[in-house]
C-alpha cells in the first residue's frame, strides 16, 4: 500500500497537494463563522452531482420538455427527490451567498489585497442567480414560461442593444425549441462552466492570501454583536407586528413564536452581559489570543456540520413541500399566477412601483456598482462603516420589497384564484398524462387543450355564460357578471332537470325557460299549467315513466347505472311519450318515429343533439323561428344556402363544452375529480 | 487602518511550506505541529489532545461523506432505475391474413406495427421492428425476426445462383431458408429467432405474432424484451 501511495506520489506530488489543502493556516482559531464558503462549496457539488443525472433524464424540446420533468418526478423512482434537492439546494444557494457575503464585508475580508476575490465572489453571486434564472425555464411549464417571458422582455428593454441581446437568449423572436436548447446549453455547459473556473480563482486567491484573521473577541465586541442582534429581531418584529394581518393565518403562532423566542434569548444575553460587564471586561485584559489551528481537522469539522445542516434543511423542504411542476407552457392560456422565483420577487415589485428602466436598470446597476466598489470604500475606517450600512440598507430594502410584493399577492384575491387555477391545471394534467392513453408525441398540453373538464367551463365563461348560469356560476365558479337571461344548465337533461321542466312553476323559474321569450304564449306552459294539473295517481305514475325515458334519451355519464337499472320503465315510457293519446307530446314534438314539428326530443340532451343544438337553435328542429336571442354558434348560412359567416365556435370547442355539460371526462380510477 | 493590515499568510504560513519541503514519504497523517507559537488554551492544553484531534477527523470524514453520500445515493438510485424494469413478454401485431403468404413462396418482409411506450410519449401504431413471414409448400407458417443473432444488424432474403438465404450485410453471416445456420456462416452463434404465432388468431385466417428481441451473440435463444 505505502509503496503503491509513494509510486503515485512521486509521480504526481498528491500528499503535497493534500497537505497544502488540509493545512491551511486558520490564524485565532476555527470559527463557525468561516462555513459559508464550505457550505457554498458544498452545495455546488450537490448540484452537480443532482444535475448531471437530471440531466440524463431531461430532453430539451417544447413538445417533450415538460414530459421529460413529470416523468421524471412522477415515474422514475426516487425521481422525485432527485429533483427536489436539486431545486432546493438552488434556493439554499442564494441565501449561503448572502450570508458569504455578509459575513465577508462585516470581517473586511473584501478590503485589499483581496479585491479580486471579492469581485470573482460577485461574479458567482450573479452565475448563480444566472442560472437560477435559466434553471427556471426548462421545466417548460406555464410558471417558467411567463416567468421568463417577463425576465427576457425586460431584456429587450436593456438600452441599446436590447432587441439583439433578446434575440440572442430566446434564439429567435418568439420562445421555442430554440429556447429551450440556449437555456439548457446555458444551464448545464456555460455557466455552470464558468462558475468552476471561478470557484477555482476564487479558491485559489483566498488560499493565497489566507483567512482574514478576525478581530479579537473581547468582551466590548461581544457585547455589541448581542446589541446588533437584538436590534435586528426587533425591527424585525415590528415590521411583523405592522405586516401582521397580511400573514397567512396558518403561519402566524410559528412565525410569531420563533422570532419571540429569538428576540427573547437576545435580550436575556445582553443582561447577562451587562451584569457580568465589570469581571469580563477585567478577563481581557489577561486573556491570551487563541491560537491558530489548521484547516484540518478543526475548521473542516464545523464545515462538515454545517454541511450536515444545510443538508438537512434541503431534505426537509424537499420533504414537506416537494417540488412544483406546474401545467405545460400554454402561449395562449394566460396565466395570472406568473411570478419569478422568490429571490426575484423584490426586483418584480421595484417594477410595480418605477417604471422599466429605473425598476429593471438603474437601481439594480447603482447597487451593483457601490457593491462593486466597495473594496475601494474600505480603504478609510468611515468607508468600510459606510459599506456594512450600505448593505445592511440593501438587505433591508431587499426584505422589504420581497414582503411587499408577497403581501401583496397573499391579499389579491384575483392572485390567489390564479394560483388556485394553476394548481387545478397542475393536477388535472398529471392525471391525464397517467392515464391509460399517456402522453401522445404531440406533447402533453394537448392532452389539457382536448380536456373537457378543462377547457370546457372556460368556454361556456366566454361564450355562454353572459346569458346561462351553470350551477348558480359563471362555469369557473365566479359569480355571473350580466343578468341571468337563460336556463342553469347545471345537469341539462338529467331526470332532475326534465322534472324541472315539466312543471309550470319551474318552468317559468328563470334557471329554466323563465327569463327567456320562450314562455310568451308558450303551448307548452299552457299544457303545463292545464293538462297536468289535476292528474290521479297512474297518471301522475305515467309522468314519471316519461321523464326517465326522456332523460334517458342523453345517455348521460351519471345516469348510467339508474337508466340500466330502469331499462324497463324506461321502455314503458317512451311508449307514453309517442303515443299521442297519452299526454299528446308528440303533438307539438318530433320523437323518434312519431310527431313531425320540433322541438325534437329524439336523443333529447343526447352529444349529438346538443353539439346540433348549440350550432344553430333557430333549426326548424329545434326553436325554429322562436329562438330567443341565442347566437348561431356554427357557421351561419343565408336563404340561399350561401355562407354568411364561418363558426363562432369550433365543432371541437361545442364539443368540449357538450362534454363538460354531460360530465364526460377522464377519470382517473383512484381519487379523481369530482 | 484597513489598507495597511500586512500580508498575513505569508509570515503566517512559513513553518507550514518548510514542512512541504521534506522528505516525500512522509505519512500524511502526521500532522505537522500547530504554527502557532503562543499557548493554544483551546485545543492544546485543557483535554487530551490526541483524543479530540480523533473525534473532530472522525467526525468530519464520517459527517462530510454522508452529506455527499446522500444525493449520490438518491442519484444513483435514480440513474439505476434501467436495472429494475421487468420484463414485458414482447408485443402482439398484426401482420396480415394467411392468404396473403403464398405457400412455398418466397418469405415476406413486415413491419410490425403496434402501440409503444416510450418513456413519456405514447405512440399509437408505431413500426416497431422487421419480420420476415414465409410458408413452406405444406403451408405451415414461420415467422422469423430480422434481427442477425450475431450482433443485431437487419437481414436481409437473397435469392442468388446459389440458392436463396438470409444473409446479413453487416458481418456476413447466412443463414438458410429454414432459418437454420447455412454451412459457409462464420459469425452468426445461432440461426435465425422464430416469433411466436398466436395459434388463435391464425385459426381465423389472421396472422399475429409476439414481437420481442432476444440476446445478440448467444447461441441459446433468451428473450430480453
Amino acid at each position: 500500500m505505502k509503496v503503491l501511495l509513494d509510486w503515485i506520489d512521486n509521480r504526481t506530488g498528491v500528499r503535497r497537494l493534500t497537505k497544502e489543502v488540509l493545512f491551511e493556516n486558520v490564524p485565532g482559531g476555527a470559527r463557525w463563522r468561516y462555513v459559508w464558503g464550505s457550505t457554498l462549496t458544498f452545495a455546488i457539488m450537490v448540484q452537480f452531482i443532482t444535475g448531471i443525472i437530471l440531466w440524463m433524464f431531461y430532453s430539451p424540446s417544447a413538445n417533450s420538455a415538460w414530459e421529460s420533468v413529470y416523468h421524471i418526478q412522477e415515474k422514475v423512482p426516487g425521481g422525485d427527490w432527485l429533483r427536489g434537492i436539486h431545486h432546493w439546494t438552488s434556493q439554499f444557494m442564494i441565501v449561503l451567498l448572502v450570508l458569504h457575503l455578509v459575513q465577508v464585508v462585516v470581517d473586511g475580508a473584501y478590503k485589499a489585497p483581496r479585491e479580486f476575490n471579492f469581485w470573482f465572489g460577485l461574479a458567482l453571486l450573479g452565475i448563480t442567480m444566472g442560472l437560477g434564472l435559466t434553471g427556471y425555464l426548462l421545466p417548460w411549464d406555464q410558471k417558467g414560461y411567463w416567468a421568463t417571458e417577463v425576465a427576457t422582455n425586460i431584456m429587450g428593454n436593456t438600452p441599446l442593444i436590447g432587441d439583439q441581446v433578446k434575440q440572442l437568449v430566446i434564439g429567435g423572436n418568439e420562445a421555442g425549441h430554440y429556447t429551450l436548447t440556449r437555456f439548457f446549453a446555458l444551464h448545464a455547459g456555460v455557466l455552470p462552466g464558468l462558475l468552476i473556473a471561478l470557484i477555482g480563482l476564487h479558491i485559489y486567491l483566498f488560499r493565497k492570501h489566507g483567512i482574514t484573521p478576525a478581530p479579537r473577541k473581547t468582551a466590548a465586541s461581544t457585547r455589541h454583536f448581542w446589541w446588533v442582534a437584538f436590534l435586528i429581531m426587533a425591527f424585525a418584529q415590528a415590521i411583523l407586528l405592522v405586516n401582521w394581518s397580511a400573514l397567512p393565518g396558518g403561519s402566524k403562532p410559528m412565525v410569531g413564536i420563533v422570532t419571540g423566542v429569538i428576540t427573547g434569548l437576545c435580550l436575556l444575553r445582553i443582561i447577562c452581559l451587562q451584569i457580568r460587564r465589570p469581571n469580563l471586561e477585567e478577563d481581557d485584559n489577561f486573556k491570551p489570543r487563541r491560537g491558530d489551528v489548521y484547516f484540518w481537522p478543526d475548521q473542516v469539522f464545523r464545515d462538515a456540520i454545517a454541511c450536515a445542516a444545510v443538508m438537512g434543511g434541503i431534505l426537509f423542504f424537499v420533504w414537506q413541500f416537494g417540488t412544483d411542476l406546474s401545467a405545460p407552457a400554454d402561449p395562449s392560456e394566460n396565466f395570472s399566477a406568473a411570478r419569478p422565483d422568490w429571490y426575484f420577487m423584490a426586483l418584480f415589485a421595484l417594477l410595480k412601483e418605477f417604471d422599466l428602466i429605473t425598476g429593471a436598470f438603474v437601481i439594480p446597476g447603482v447597487v451593483a456598482t457601490i457593491v462593486f466598489l466597495m473594496p475601494f470604500f474600505g480603504r478609510w475606517k468611515i468607508g468600510h462603516w459606510f459599506n456594512l450600512v450600505f448593505l445592511t440598507l440593501v438587505l433591508g430594502f431587499f426584505v422589504h420589497y420581497t414582503m411587499v410584493a408577497f403581501t401583496h399577492d397573499w391579499e389579491s384575491e384575483e392572485h390567489q384564484v390564479a394560483v388556485a387555477g394553476a394548481h387545478k391545471d397542475a393536477e388535472r394534467i398529471k392525471a391525464l398524462a397517467s392515464s391509460p392513453d399517456g402522453i401522445p408525441p404531440e406533447g402533453a398540453i394537448t392532452l389539457l387543450r382536448n380536456d373537457p373538464l378543462t377547457q370546457g367551463p372556460r368556454l361556456f365563461a366566454k361564450n355562454c355564460a353572459s346569458c346561462h348560469a351553470y350551477d348558480g356560476h359563471n362555469g369557473l365558479g365566479n359569480l355571473r357578471k350580466d343578468g341571468q337571461s337563460a336556463s342553469d344548465l347545471h345537469g341539462f337533461a338529467s331526470r332532475k332537470w326534465v322534472r324541472g321542466i315539466l312543471n309550470a312553476k319551474t318552468f317559468q323559474h328563470a334557471d329554466y325557460l323563465g327569463a327567456t321569450k320562450l314562455i310568451e304564449d308558450s303551448e307548452m306552459l299552457e299544457f303545463l299549467t292545464d293538462d297536468l294539473k289535476d292528474l290521479d295517481d297512474d297518471q301522475k305514475e305515467e309522468l314519471e315513466l316519461v321523464i326517465v325515458a326522456l332523460s334517458a334519451e342523453a345517455k348521460l355519464k351519471s345516469q348510467f347505472e339508474i337508466d340500466e337499472r330502469d331499462a324497463e320503465l324506461i321502455a314503458d315510457g317512451r311508449d307514453i311519450l309517442g303515443d299521442d293519446l297519452a299526454f299528446g307530446c308528440t303533438d307539438c314534438h318530433k320523437f323518434h318515429e312519431e310527431g313531425k314539428k320540433g322541438p325534437d326530443l329524439t336523443g333529447y340532451g343526447s352529444r349529438q343533439w346538443q353539439i346540433d343544438f348549440i350550432k344553430n337553435p333557430g333549426h326548424k328542429r329545434f326553436y325554429g323561428k322562436r329562438n330567443d336571442r341565442m347566437a348561431i354558434f356554427g357557421p351561419k348560412y343565408d336563404a340561399e344556402g350561401k355562407l354568411e359567416r364561418p363558426a363562432q365556435l369550433s365543432d371541437e370547442e361545442i364539443g368540449l363544452i357538450v362534454d363538460w355539460l354531460r360530465g364526460e371526462w377522464y377519470e382517473s380510477a383512484v381519487g379523481g375529480e369530482k | 487602518m484597513g489598507n495597511c493590515r500586512p500580508y498575513l499568510s505569508n509570515t503566517m504560513s512559513d513553518p507550514k511550506t518548510e514542512r512541504i519541503e521534506e522528505p516525500k514519504n512522509e505519512p500524511l497523517d502526521e500532522k505537522p505541529v500547530a504554527p502557532s507559537s503562543e499557548e493554544n488554551p483551546d485545543s492544546a492544553s485543557k483535554e487530551e489532545p490526541a483524543r479530540r484531534d480523533f473525534l473532530q477527523k472522525a467526525g468530519s470524514i464520517v459527517l462530510g461523506g454522508a452529506m455527499v453520500a446522500a444525493p449520490a445515493a438518491v442519484g444513483l438510485r435514480v440513474v439505476s432505475c434501467p436495472l429494475f424494469g421487468g420484463k414485458v413478454n414482447g408485443v402482439l401485431a398484426r401482420l396480415t391474413t394467411l392468404d396473403s403468404i403464398v405457400a412455398g413462396g418466397p418469405p415476406q418482409a413486415f413491419k410490425v406495427m403496434a402501440d409503444k411506450t416510450d418513456a413519456w410519449t405514447t405512440y399509437k401504431n408505431l413500426p416497431l421492428g422487421l419480420v420476415y413471414a414465409q410458408r413452406d409448400k405444406e403451408g405451415a407458417l414461420t415467422v422469423f425476426s430480422a434481427s442477425c443473432p450475431h450482433a443485431g444488424c437487419a437481414v436481409e432474403y437473397r435469392n442468388t445462383q446459389g440458392g436463396e438465404q438470409y444473409y446479413c450485410p453487416c458481418h456476413e453471416s447466412k443463414f438458410n431458408l429454414d432459418g437454420s445456420l447455412s454451412p459457409d456462416n462464420t459469425q452468426a452463434p445461432r440461426g435465425l429467432d422464430t416469433l411466436e404465432v398466436d395459434e388463435e388468431k391464425l385459426a381465423t385466417g389472421e396472422v399475429w405474432v409476439r414481437f420481442r428481441k432476444f440476446k445478440a451473440g448467444v447461441p441459446e435463444k433468451k428473450a430480453i424484451s
